[in-house]
């Protein structure tokens, strides 16, 4: 006999359980708008790939799947080069920054990610989030059911001037490489579909007894 | 309902893609850099043994094909024979202008000097016609 579960549920908990639900099907939609978002933008960005190869396919210099896919390879490499050495440039000052400063300050233990004087976190709100009072079991899972209360208020640090370097630095430059990345994935994409459809051979539409008497003819 | 199922059934998509995604963009992070690293050297290489760098033989080949067939096409578009006959095209600009001879001078010109007219100018290039 299959013992039977038996689960009360009250009005409280049937309301956390829809908005529960409810919030998983938002960020499923929303996660579909942003996906085909940057679907479309990729679509965008490998038509470049049409610009780099137009030149030698209608004149014929490249003929065969072969030499066009090394030849877009080529010219996909140095298309990022040319998009990604600024971000990379910028990636490594701040890099470099923090090293000088560590070494001349010689102070290894600096850390960027402190919330009162040395860390890029003295810019931000801060909550305590190890407070276990704001904590309440749900069927075995902790979850989190009270405001946690504020430990630190957004000020400037002279002392952490180096972290806030280090910090934008990254954030841009970080941005700048990755949307240079998506730009040489689209244009892969791109050169893959684009050497399928210039060199398919398709028989769709040839007779082989028409195209015998044209012949004749 | 069907374009919200599709949005929700796309959503759920990206989600199971999503950490072979990441992978796909961490490891060209990676070869990214090792690409940067590459093309930097081979370009410096290139360019202080006095090489072309950027520009690939392909490239090369296309442009001289490309401006050989500009050389090509002519720069003054051969001349068409000229009717015997004029031509009266309404819709043409020049045929405004156009009045026949006989017309133009009120007197009918005799046969024969409208043909040597004709004969001379077949194209009407000096306006013969007269201006209105």
């Amino acid at each position: 006999m299959i013992p039977r579960l038996l689960i009360s549920l009250s009005e409280k908990d049937k309301r956390v359980i829809l908005i529960f639900f409810l919030l998983i099907i938002v960020a499923i939609a929303f996660i579909a708008i942003i996906g085909a978002i940057i679907t479309r933008v990729m679509k965008w960005q490998g038509k470049r790939m049409d610009d780099l190869t137009h030149d030698v396919v209608v004149t014929n210099v490249i003929d065969n799947k072969k030499d066009f896919l090394r030849y877009a390879r080529i010219k996909n490499w140095y298309t990022f080069f040319k998009q990604a050495w600024k971000p990379l440039l910028i990636l490594l000052a701040t890099s470099l920054i923090i090293i000088i400063h560590n070494g001349a300050t010689n102070n290894w233990q600096y850390d960027m990610l402190d919330y009162e004087k040395t860390g890029f976190n003295t810019l931000f709100f801060i909550w305590d989030f190890n407070d276990p009072n704001i904590y309440h079991s749900f069927f075995g899972i902790k979850m989190i059911c009270d405001w946690p209360t504020i430990i630190n208020y957004p000020h400037f640090s002279l002392e952490a001037w180096a972290s806030y370097l280090f910090f934008f630095g990254m954030i841009i430059g970080g941005a700048w490489y990755l949307v240079a990345l998506q730009c040489v994935i689209a244009r892969t994409i791109r050169m893959y579909k684009l050497s399928y459809d210039l060199y398919r051979k398709s028989l769709d539409g040839y007779n082989k007894y028409q195209a015998d008497q044209q012949q004749l003819k | 309902m069907a374009a919200l199922l599709k949005t929700f059934g796309k959503g759920c998509l990206y989600i199971l893609v999503l950490p072979v995604l990441l992978v796909i963009l961490a490891v060209y992070a990676v070869l990214g850099v090792v690409m940067f690293i590459y093309i930097l050297i081979r370009g410096a290489i290139l360019y202080f043994t006095g090489r072309n760098f950027g520009e690939l033989a392909e490239d090369i080949k296309a442009r001289a094909i490309l401006e050989g067939r500009m050389d090509e096409k002519p720069l003054v578009e051969e001349k068409v024979d000229a009717p015997t006959e004029p031509q009266v095209n309404n819709n043409d600009y020049a045929s405004h202008f156009y009045v026949p001879v006989d017309q133009f001078l009120g007197t009918p010109k005799s046969e024969d000097l409208i043909k040597e007219a004709e004969d001379n100018n077949p194209n009407n290039d000096n306006n013969e016609g007269g201006n209105v």
